[in-house]
């Protein structure tokens, strides 16, 4: 009965196979698919949503050849059948792996000949900022509200073309931000930079200045910022001659005191319209000794920025006066030797030794000078602009060479005509020549040639990228940003593909501070830390949490790639490491010795310590958390994925909720109800795979804190202590976390291709497939001769047949 | 007559003649329904607005158990009592393709869509409508969000940016841009002679893609096109002038509001709608009032938990009740917003007569991510063919064991055919939608059609 059935299922099919292949199929792998997969995946019964007998031998295609690769994987791996079934010999099961393995690979040119000839990729609004930015020397900031909106991930990337789609709203927002960024880039009349300053008093005692004055303590007042406190760092009305849009300077002078518990103080840069903080500094600076601190940064007029000092709450939010007391800008605060004159009513913010009691920040003043323009900027947009006004010659030799550059490529005379005409379009209705020539740029900055990459020629079928491709290729890997004048150069001289040329480049791209584009860009999406802080763990439950520790986090993993860039080290580093990345927060996070000074820093680390690699940092393990909870399941799956590039199938829908712990029951770990949980056998078969890798880091609360029991908020009796060991699917056992990673690095094999994995997606832009997955791994075994070094696997990658495919 | 714009929309027609654009006509006798009542017909303007509640309710204190006229609403639900008459209370509702889709459910809320690693997301229900009403008025749609992502999604399955700010919202409707008529005149025809360009250089690549880019060079096409129809019909409308605000709601509208103070923010974003209604600046809005992942807390009753937390509560009875507060908090501003359109008026009626709102969420028992039986409150709509007044409740089948046995009718539904796109295609059709199906819809909602 299943036979005929599959029989008629295959005939329904038969108009799109040739009868050769179905008649192959039928003799080398259909019996042995019927007698021992359908009992479990056909019409009736679907283990894992998954049929074998509607899985058509289609190997031409790419989605049904995937899933062939799948089943022969399971296959292979001992997992299908499942032990508990039947078992085929093992000569039968080879014979039907290797006939299927055959057809996949015979599949493959007719998979790559069904690709189009022309490929776009769009631009990510990060890459689109660093484009114009290299382009023309000008900040856009696609965060701020109205401009661009985040871009949709697959698996955390950014950048796959088949995620990255338009809608009339793109195409709107790219011609206002063309028209914000050419009127920066050539303004009608040049910027005017000026200076302004504000000293405590404007921030905090405005109104009150006069009085002060005759106090005769002008010059002595400062302004507290207690935890959690603020003031006014740009206000319009603080600096009347500083109203352009544009890059401005600030150098801020302040004290920094830790409070009692040791914890530093930290400044942050409110910006109240992007609603983000834009610096970030813990500030170590005794009271009579103050620091200055400068950065530069964006503005977009009018602005609102507030100093803040970002610690974990310590005053209650509400049914207490305190923090109303603190903000009352009566009490002025001159020394912790004289505080006469503030609130008597208000907290004591130092001891009687003039010790802060809470990390407290002490400002005297913030200077700010723009906008700047630098010589480099400048001459960026050299040579875009007519010096000639109505000169159609000279316009026409300047539209060329934007066009050339913004497009990544020669624009040719025809494309530049329809730009040409939108200037005498313009002309012709009224418009001077200024703003004609503008609406020509505009053009070229909203042409798709400019927000889509496009590799491949129309007119002819290519299976490699041509030079000018690579050169974007290159350069968006390496720098999230257009082909600088040198890769331009190889490429125009149609060498760059070249194993020399193309080396040469390489090097020189890793030594450009471009790079840290990468650095950071690419482990962030890799390691998926966008879902860091996302579900904000309960106040109650974890009161240490704030804003500038969660940052601190994602900084200590993309320093700590960073780092393995930066020195070269094996990847191996990811896995295990006797040091890591951390600032005094993080240090303080970890219980580790207090750090002198307040940037990131290498710092060794000890057995004890339970640190070192990837996978006990705090952003790892917080971000498979929930805030309230850790979660050994969603933990187990991110190692799968981002270790080990397998994505654990999603669970069936309508699976029973695991129950809290009712209250009078006792405490229970996450593991021991997930335990108690999985005790059907479907649940079971997947959950055997991926729990093991989570439970090895039972050892972390959900913000990476360790531990050696777990709180359980519901409940009676004490808190169980943790069981952080395990069994991995294959039999080696472990106990605790740091076993777990020695086991890994018995695994550094297996690693090294599912790195080079994400590598290659977010260099091609686009998810690997099955046809990529033999140079991927040629490119992994090569390395491995480098003891996986990072440039070397980078380097292998750039100088593979892959990079270069099409 | 301005010539120099008549040569502009001459020069430009041949790119409007391409496949799959569709200019807009103005609605025409003839697509009135034949069931129309007479009271139906002589409705000027049909409005829509859709507002979306993140992470379900506190299911246990939220559900009504008493189907028919003669229910009581429950605890979190006691602000709308006064609006008993106008309201549809409505249990059992689903769509299929959310279930076990823990958050996706308010990507798909308004498009009932399948979404997977190979699958997009399809129109949304007020982006149909906004086909239908684009013609009448000044913006076709209007998309609010207080935390980003907007509930629209265009007929590619793309998603459409939404407005977080009240301010900028209201000056994009209410404020002429600056640099007077002819100034804006000249940057339309400018952005006119632009796309030219652009779209005569995409026509050269047009006839040379393979079918997996085809796709996206349709996309990139069809974008394009779009904001020229856009731009073209800006152009239209730059004669109208805008209408006049008064300057105390103007005060009150044109600003940006803390999160911190939802209420005041929710307020403010209310009034907006009720104000783009009352002057025809938009029939469609959607409102999503927070994230899946971070839905607001609320400050201003001490409840300091955002919605996701407190709806993965593990059964903390603490929790429990904050999350009660906070549903009872939210359906409170909703019923501000229906009393605002109650009290606004329009033709011989009020707003609130000629303006579905749609008021719920994609989720139901968010602890474990059940979304079956989900919360939905129809209101309004009463000349457009609506009728309120029951607890419409589809759970209540024959087998029904009650509402005791809670928790499973959350994850699985007890009656497959209830599908929330099945209101979804009723509310369309009461738009004027011409369509006899909607995703995957079974029926129209008989319940609540007059």
């Amino acid at each position: 009965m299943k036979r005929a059935l599959s029989l008629a299922l295959l005939c329904g099919f038969s108009a799109r196979l040739h009868a050769a292949e179905q008649v192959a199929f039928a003799q080398a792998a259909q019996p042995f698919l019927n007698q021992n997969c359908a009992r479990c995946h056909d019409n009736k019964v679907q283990k894992g949503n998954f049929r074998i007998d509607t899985l058509k031998p289609d190997f031409a295609d790419l989605g049904t050849a995937q899933r062939w690769a799948e089943v022969i994987t399971r296959m292979n791996a001992g997992e299908m059948p499942p032990p508990k079934e039947p078992q085929p010999t093992p000569e039968e099961l080879g014979r039907v792996v290797d006939w299927i393995a055959a057809r996949i690979k015979e599949g493959e040119a007719a998979r790559m000949a069904k690709r189009g000839p022309v490929a776009h990729y769009r631009l990510s609004r990060d890459e689109y900022a660093n484009t114009i930015y290299d382009l023309l020397g000008v900040y856009y900031d696609v965060t701020q509200p109205g401009a661009f909106n985040e871009e949709p991930r697959w698996h955390g990337f950014e950048r796959i073309g088949s995620m990255l789609s338009l809608s009339p709203s793109h195409v709107e927002r790219y011609f206002n931000a063309a028209d914000i960024i050419l009127e920066r880039a050539f303004p009608e009349k040049p910027l005017t930079p000026g200076k302004g300053r504000a000293d405590a008093i404007e921030m905090r005692h405005r109104e009150t200045r006069k009085r002060i004055e005759a106090l005769g303590i002008a010059d002595k007042v400062r302004a507290p910022l207690w935890p959690e406190g603020s003031a006014p760092a740009w206000r319009s009305y603080f600096y009347n001659n500083l109203k352009e849009p544009g890059l401005y300077k600030a150098r801020v002078q302040l004290s920094g005191l830790p409070g009692l518990n040791g914890r530093a103080p930290h400044l942050s840069v409110w910006n109240a319209k992007l609603k983000r903080s834009i610096f970030d500094a813990d500030i170590l600076a005794p009271e009579d000794k103050p620091t200055t601190v400068e950065f530069e940064v964006f503005l977009d007029m009018p602005s609102e920025l507030d100093f803040l000092n970002v610690v974990s709450p310590i005053f209650v939010r509400d049914g207490n006066h305190t923090l109303n007391v603190l903000n009352q800008g009566g009490g002025i605060f001159t020394s912790s030797k004289d505080v006469g004159l503030l609130n008597p009513t208000g907290y004591k913010l130092t001891t009687e030794e003039g010790r802060a009691i809470y990390p407290l920040l002490l400002v005297d003043w913030v200077e700010w000078q723009g906008p700047l323009t630098s010589e480099a900027d400048l001459q960026k947009r050299a040579g875009f602009w007519p010096e000639k006004p109505d000169d159609m010659a000279q316009a026409r030799q300047c539209l060329q060479r934007f066009a050339s550059r913004a497009w990544r490529r020669p624009a040719s005379d025809g494309e530049i005509d329809r730009y040409v005409k939108i200037i005498e379009t313009e002309l012709a209705a009224g418009e001077k020549f200024r703003g004609a020539y503008k609406a020509a740029l505009t053009g070229i900055l909203t042409s798709n040639n400019f927000y889509y990459l496009a590799e491949g020629s129309p007119t002819e079928r290519r299976d490699k990228v041509n030079d000018w491709e690579l050169a974007s290729r290159l350069s968006y890997f390496l720098w999230s940003s257009l082909p600088d004048g040198e890769l331009l150069q190889a490429a125009q001289n149609g060498t760059l593909h070249t194993p020399e040329v193309l080396r040469a480049q390489l090097a020189r791209m890793m030594a450009d501070p471009k790079i840290k584009r990468f650095t950071e860009a690419f482990p962030r999406q890799w390691l998926q830390l966008h879902k860091v802080g996302m579900f904000a763990p309960d106040e109650k439950l974890y009161p240490d949490y704030d804003k500038w520790l969660e940052k601190s986090m994602v900084l200590e993993t993309t320093g700590y790639f960073n780092e393995v860039f930066t020195k070269n080290l094996s990847i191996r580093e990811f896995l295990a490491s006797d040091w890591t990345m951390a600032n005094p927060r993080l240090a303080q996070h970890y219980k580790l010795p207090p750090l002198p000074d307040g940037v990131l820093q290498r710092i060794g680390l000890k057995p004890d310590d339970h640190r070192g690699g990837l996978l006990t940092q705090a952003a790892i393990l917080s971000l498979t958390s929930d805030g309230t909870r850790h979660r050994p399941v969603h933990r187990g799956v991110w190692v799968s994925e981002a270790l080990f590039g397998k994505t654990p199938p999603p669970p069936p829908p309508n699976v029973e909720p695991i129950e809290p712990t009712p209250a009078q029951s006792p405490k229970a770990t996450v593991r021991a109800q997930l335990e108690a949980h999985a005790t059907n056998n479907n649940c079971a078969s997947c959950h055997k795979k991926i729990d093991p890798l989570g439970f090895a880091f039972d050892n972390f609360d959900a913000i990476g804190r360790w531990r050696t029991e777990e709180v359980v908020p519901t409940g009676q009796g004490a808190n169980p202590p943790v069981n952080a060991s395990g069994t991995l699917p294959d039999g080696r056992a472990y106990n605790g976390p740091d076993e777990f990673k020695q086991l890994l690095l018995a695994d550094l094999d297996r690693f090294a291709p599912a790195f080079v994995e994400n590598l290659s997606t977010f260099a091609l832009r686009r998810a690997m497939t099955l046809d990529d997955e033999a140079q991927i791994k040629a490119i992994a075994q090569a390395s491995k001769k480098e003891n996986y070094k990072m440039k070397a696997l980078i380097e292998n990658l750039v100088l593979s047949e892959l990079f270069q495919k099409r | 007559m301005n010539i120099q714009r008549q040569n502009w929309l001459l020069n430009r027609r041949h790119f409007l003649r391409g496949a799959g654009v569709a200019l807009a006509l103005p609605l025409l006798d003839c697509m009135v329904p034949q069931r129309a009542s007479a009271a139906e017909k002589q409705v000027k303007a049909r409005r829509s607005v859709f507002i979306y509640l993140p992470n379900g309710v506190n299911t246990a204190d939220y559900q009504i158990t008493q189907a028919g006229e003669g229910y009581k609403l429950t605890k979190p639900l006691l602000s709308l009592e006064k609006h008993r008459a106008n309201i549809t209370p409505i249990s059992g509702l689903h769509h299929p393709n959310g279930l076990g889709h823990h958050h996706n459910c308010r990507t798909i809320w308004l498009t009932g869509g399948k979404i997977g690693q190979s699958e997009r997301n399809t129109v949304s229900v007020d982006q149909l409508m906004a086909q239908v009403t684009a013609p009448q008025t000044r913006f076709s749609s209007l998309e609010l969000s207080n935390q980003g992502a907007s509930l629209a999604w265009n007929p590619d399955g793309i998603q459409l940016p939404a407005q977080s700010n009240p301010g900028v919202a209201f000056r994009e409707m209410f404020e002429d841009p600056k640099g007077g008529m002819a100034s804006q005149r000249r940057a339309l025809q400018r952005r006119g002679s632009i796309l030219d360009a652009i779209l005569d250089e995409a026509h050269t690549l047009n006839d040379s893609v393979g079918k997996e880019d085809r796709g996206r060079l349709d996309q990139y096409l069809t974008a394009v096109r779009e904001v020229e129809v856009r731009t073209q019909r800006n152009d239209k409308w730059l004669d109208t002038p805008r209408p006049k605000v008064e300057p105390a709601l103007q005060t009150r509208l044109n600003r940006d509001v803390s999160l911190q103070m939802l209420g005041d923010y929710l307020r403010t974003m209310y009034d907006l709608i009720v104000l783009s209604f009352q002057t025809d600046m938009t029939r469609v809005v959607t409102f999503n009032t927070g994230e899946e992942g971070q839905g607001p807390a609320v400050p201003e009753i001490g409840v300091k938990q955002d919605r996701h937390a407190l709806s993965h509560h593990n059964g903390n009875a603490e929790q429990l009740r904050m999350l009660t507060e906070s549903d009872a908090f939210n359906i409170a501003q909703f019923s501000y917003f229906l009393d605002r359109l109650k009290e606004t008026p329009d033709g011989d009626g009020t707003l609130l007569d000629t303006t579905m709102a749609l008021y719920g969420s994609g989720m139901a028992y968010g602890h474990s991510h059940g979304n079956a039986s989900l919360p939905i409150i129809l209101a309004g709509g009463s000349k457009l063919g609506l009728k309120h007044g029951r607890h419409v409740d589809f759970n209540a089948t024959k087998d029904f064991q009650g509402y005791d046995k809670q928790q499973a009718i959350y994850f699985r539904p007890v009656n497959e055919k209830a599908r929330l796109s099945n209101l979804l295609l009723t509310m369309a059709q009461k738009m004027e939608v011409p369509a006899e199906k909607f995703a995957d819809s079974l029926s129209e909602v008989s319940e609540v059609r007059a």
